[in-house]
């Protein structure tokens, strides 16, 4: 069964085209990654899908309805976390849960959203004196509160720590175990890796890629060698393969026997130890950045994924 | 690929009514928690209310009257207004109207909370006049008063709730609700009677808010028996600013930030 269904999509803003002929679909249960450069149309669609906007051309239909006209039985079965944080400083994190509980058909447990996004021990602090990650999650706590069948995420790990935002992964996981449909916006491809079946790239309101993170990591034919060089290695030989700012080899290349072979006899002619060496498809940042890269234009410019997240 | 049916999802919405009770009871919790919202409904008009008692053994009424009008419009409109302006700003309007809860339910709660608030601070306010001058309120009295605070205060929220669809931004706020309260209220004599007014304006003040309101309020309180004693002209002229700022926000009421979020 199909949660979301978009068909031939399209958003003008007076003379910018933000969405341009998108179609896709969401099967009920999977969890979808929209991901694309700063202005490629992510918040567009999902503003689209969850109502905010009336799309210029084409459909949308989300758990059968159209957004923009469907009712309060609709957005009970939805959930959103929005892209900045909605919230009044003024409740304690257990009043605001309980508020928005007390809007939908059978919510889940207040406990139990404290504890899903790690909130119990903040459950009396007034939302207005927690930190700008634990307010994201109260944030999160809101979008779950209703137990929505289909959950959109926009960014909801910006601003968390790397730990806080393992947290927020294992709860999507464990939201997506009960059979929770999730579409989500992330600059953070570890993030897409981690928790997407499916990933949608787009880039100047078109969709370029609709895959799976390993599909789209494996689908170009080239091969990512990447090793470590030791302090003081005489890296002169390598130096067009060599990351200087990270000290070591990256080489993307489809003649993986012969970049082996001339980085095997460079280790035994200076008897190195070629520790640390891996040797395997590209990441999925790899494979987003050389599909963003390809494109006409100067969507490359505009991206904006942590290279390091 | 099928998709998923419409009815697909279990259990009923909550009704209407406790859903109501349960946003009237959250914006109460928001406002009482608002200093801003204590300073302006409660801590002003008694601070004006004992600077009037150092200087004069004998409160007139139509002083009185005039810090209740204070405390009460200030909650109903400066607080209740840039309150709705700082939440749309803050993405919480657009929050809620994602959810289940009836877009008239936030807006109708809202109002109600704020009507309460501002009856809280006019109690306040004359029941510390009553406590400092050794006055008694007859029962007709306070049951006029009641009625004629109700009115005003919905008449202010009504056109707080209006006004915030021309303030774009939290910063345009306060000059917008200032310029537009201010000059009214103090026209009106919240603080003291003008002489000398030309009689076009007497006459315009008549069928804004703030000189109704005033006027309303201080004839409650020279009501001396048990029955209701309230101005048909001014109770009129509320309920059509209160009738004419809610069809006004049904048009305009903006759920969403103004700028990109």
């Amino acid at each position: 069964m199909s949660a979301i269904t978009v068909e031939h999509l399209s958003k003008r803003y007076g003379e910018l085209d933000a969405l341009r002929d998108v179609s896709f679909e969401v099967p009920a249960g999977q969890v979808v990654a929209l991901l694309g450069p700063n202005g490629a149309g992510k918040t567009t669609t999902m503003e689209i899908l969850e109502g905010y906007q009336q799309p210029s051309g084409g459909s949308a239909r989300v758990l059968g309805s159209e957004p923009r006209r469907a009712g309060r039985a609709w957005r009970a079965r939805i959930g959103l976390v929005l892209q900045s944080t909605s919230l009044d400083a003024q409740l304690t994190v257990r009043e605001a849960l309980g508020v928005y509980a007390g809007l939908f058909p059978r919510p889940r447990e207040v406990g139990e959203v404290l504890d899903l996004t790690g909130l119990t021990g903040e459950a009396g602090t007034r939302v207005g004196q927690l930190s700008g990650g634990q307010r994201r999650r109260v944030d999160v706590g809101l979008g779950i509160i209703g137990r929505p069948e289909l959950l959109f995420l926009d960014e909801p790990t910006t601003g968390l720590d790397p730990a806080a935002r393992r947290q927020a992964w294992t709860t999507v996981e464990r939201l997506t175990a009960d059979g929770t449909t999730v579409l989500l916006t992330t600059h953070y491809l570890e993030e897409a890796q981690q928790l997407a079946d499916r990933v949608l790239v787009l880039a100047k309101g078109r969709l370029v890629a609709d895959a799976g993170p390993d599909e789209l990591r494996t689908r170009g034919t080239l091969t990512k060698i990447r090793y470590p060089l030791p302090p003081g290695a005489p890296a002169a030989e390598l130096a067009a393969d060599v990351d200087a700012d990270h000290g070591e080899l990256l080489v993307h290349t489809t003649e993986v026997t012969a970049a082996l072979h001339a980085l095997v006899g460079w280790a035994e002619r200076h008897r190195i130890e070629l520790a640390g060496l891996e040797v395997g498809p590209p990441s999925l940042e790899d494979a987003y950045l050389a599909l963003i890269n390809q494109l006409p234009g100067d969507s490359a410019a505009q991206q904006e994924v942590p290279s390091h997240a | 690929m099928p998709e998923l049916a419409a009815s697909a999802g279990p259990g009923r919405l909550p009704g209407s009514g406790p859903v109501f009770a349960g946003q009237v009871r959250y914006q109460l919790l928001l406002t009482m928690r608002n200093p801003r919202a204590l300073v302006a409904g409660i801590a002003l008009p008694l601070l004006l209310l004992l600077l009037t008692s150092s200087q004069h053994a004998h409160l007139a009424v139509s002083a009185l009257a005039g810090r209740v009008v204070l405390g009460v419009t200030l909650t109903a409109y400066l607080t209740h207004a840039s309150g709705l302006v700082a939440a749309r700003e803050a993405g919480v309007l657009k929050r809620w109207r994602a959810t289940p809860l009836p877009r008239w339910c936030y807006v109708a709660g809202r109002t109600c909370a704020t009507v309460l608030m501002a009856l809280a601070s006019g109690a306040v306010t004359v029941a510390a006049g009553a406590l400092a001058y050794h006055a008694r309120l007859s029962a007709g009295a306070a049951l006029s008063l009641l009625v004629a605070l109700t009115l005003g205060a919905l008449a202010w929220a009504g056109v707080g709730t209006a006004i915030t669809a021309v303030i774009p931004t939290t910063d345009a706020a306060q000059p917008v609700l200032s310029l537009s309260y201010f000059p009214v209220m103090l026209l009106s004599g919240v603080l003291g009677a003008l002489s000398g007014a030309p009689r076009w304006l007497s006459t315009l003040l008549g069928y804004l808010p703030g000189q109704p309101t005033l006027d309303a309020v201080t004839r409650a309180l020279h009501t001396t028996g048990t029955t209701l004693s309230l101005p048909g002209h001014d109770l009129a002229v509320l309920a059509g600013w209160a009738i004419g700022a809610l069809l006004a926000s049904l048009r305009l009421f903006q759920w969403e930030p103004r700028a990109p979020r």
